[in-house]
């Protein structure tokens, strides 16, 4: 018995690795600046949204947490907190909603990828409009951005999360027959 | 003797706990910039003397410490990566002018994407360095080989090693190799040759945005699949390992 638990939280383990390597990547790669924020947009979240809706909320909030704020240290250290927190919180809202959806599937996934979208441009409206010129008041380095620049990421964020939540739903369409994931 | 060791860099085993402080200690100011910024003075919109003293530093103790090959990769996934992050980037904003939809002069965006390209220059062969530091398969096969049993956080430590170099080593490059064949069927088989003859001309601008949408699932699809592919068989191997419990209460007994 403790044998499979320890199994299954190995498997848990291994599963947030993977799906944090591939937001890193998703994120690293594709990634088109937003000039007016120093900002970028990317299609990372796709990943962090497929994790949270296969393996639940745990593994969502880890994924999202990880993977897209370890990206955006290669280049962007000033958007690591904004980042692990808020997709962090995608993760784990996606999973909570998404999760145990056997009779109504599409319509919980489609609200749990409508509600991640949401977070994704909420959390870094509030991140970019409040808290980071707080923060910049004592820690310079978080003076990137004001709320204007706040206001003209909302398009781009919206737009990253519309496309990352279509694309993670085609693929969980695929992949939700699979029962060996 | 000094030319093979710039090649291969610092012999990978001895002392990695020693490179990697000191390319810890090299990347902090990269990855805070701050201090790099702080103390110094401008060469150019977006340039400081710093910027340049650390960039050099950064190549330098790559090239010493991890060796050619990790720093002509790193320059490699630079030049990737500054694609989209930089030139992309100065394109979008440079249209954004033309057209009139920013009040801001090119000036005043071109120092951000150079400050941007140097940072990149400096930070991602300073991060590939630092994580090629760490000698995961060596670690690795001391831990399976070890007699005194595993620790829960040496199991956790084999799991991400073993995934993250499944990821890097064998998922990246199946995944290139299937975006190559999908270039090829669709060279092989193009849709507007598929379609010249057909009567359903309508449907041809929905069959190219189908066949594209299908090939970004493909490898969404792969990319996942392919990650999570070996997981349960490497969560049961790892699990199956003597814990040090384990070799404590058979102290007296045979080894495993």
């Amino acid at each position: 018995m403790a044998r499979h638990t320890e199994t299954v939280k190995l498997f848990l383990i291994g599963v947030i690795t993977a799906f944090a390597a591939l937001s890193f990547v998703g994120t690293t790669i594709i990634r088109i600046p937003i000039p007016a924020t120093g900002g970028y947009f990317n299609l990372g979240d796709t990943f962090v949204m497929i994790a949270a809706i296969l393996y639940g909320p745990f593994v969502g909030f880890c994924v999202g947490f990880i993977g897209p704020a370890l990206a955006d240290a290669i280049g962007f250290p000033q958007f690591i907190l904004a980042t692990a927190v808020v997709k962090g919180l995608e993760g784990l809202v996606v999973g909570l909603v998404a999760r145990k959806s056997e009779t109504d599937a599409y319509m919980r996934v489609t609200f749990s990828l409508l509600l991640g979208t949401s977070i994704i441009v909420a959390g870094y409206f509030i991140f970019e409009a409040s808290i980071y010129p707080i923060l910049a008041v004592r820690f310079p380095f978080f003076g990137v951005t004001d709320k204007n620049a706040a206001i003209a990421e909302l398009f781009p964020n919206t737009l990253q999360g519309v496309l990352s939540s279509l694309l993670a739903f085609g693929i969980w369409r695929v992949l939700k027959g699979r029962k060996n994931l | 003797m000094h030319e093979t060791n710039l090649i291969r860099g610092w012999d990978k085993t001895r002392h990695w706990k020693l490179k990697f402080i000191i390319l810890l200690l090299i990347c902090l100011p990269g990855f805070t910039d701050y201090f790099v910024r702080k103390f110094s003075g401008p060469i150019m919109p977006g340039l400081t003397h710093w910027d340049i003293i650390y960039f050099f530093l950064v190549f330098v103790t790559v090239l010493i410490v991890s060796g050619r090959t990790i720093l002509i990769f790193s320059i490699s996934a630079v030049a990737l990566i500054s694609v989209s992050v930089v030139f992309t980037g100065g394109l979008i904003a440079f249209l954004r002018i033309l057209k009139g939809f920013s009040v801001e002069k090119i000036y005043e965006y071109s120092p951000h994407y150079v400050s941007l390209l140097v940072r990149l220059f400096s930070v991602v062969p300073i991060a590939i360095a630092v994580v090629a530091t760490i000698p995961v398969r060596e670690y690795e096969c001391v831990l399976l080989k070890r007699m005194t049993g595993v620790s829960t956080f040496e199991r956790i430590i084999l799991m991400v090693s073993r995934v993250l170099s499944h990821v890097i080593y064998t998922v990246l490059p199946t995944i290139v190799q299937i975006m190559k064949e999908e270039r090829y069927a669709r060279k092989a088989y193009p849709v507007k040759e598929m379609l010249e003859d057909s009567v359903m001309k309508s449907t041809k601008f929905r069959r190219r945005v189908s066949r594209v949408i299908a090939e970004i699932l493909t490898i969404g699809v792969s990319f996942i699949c392919c990650s999570l592919e070996y997981i349960p068989l490497w969560a049961q191997e790892i699990s199956r390992l003597p814990s040090r419990k384990e070799f404590k209460e058979n102290a007296n007994g045979t080894p495993y």
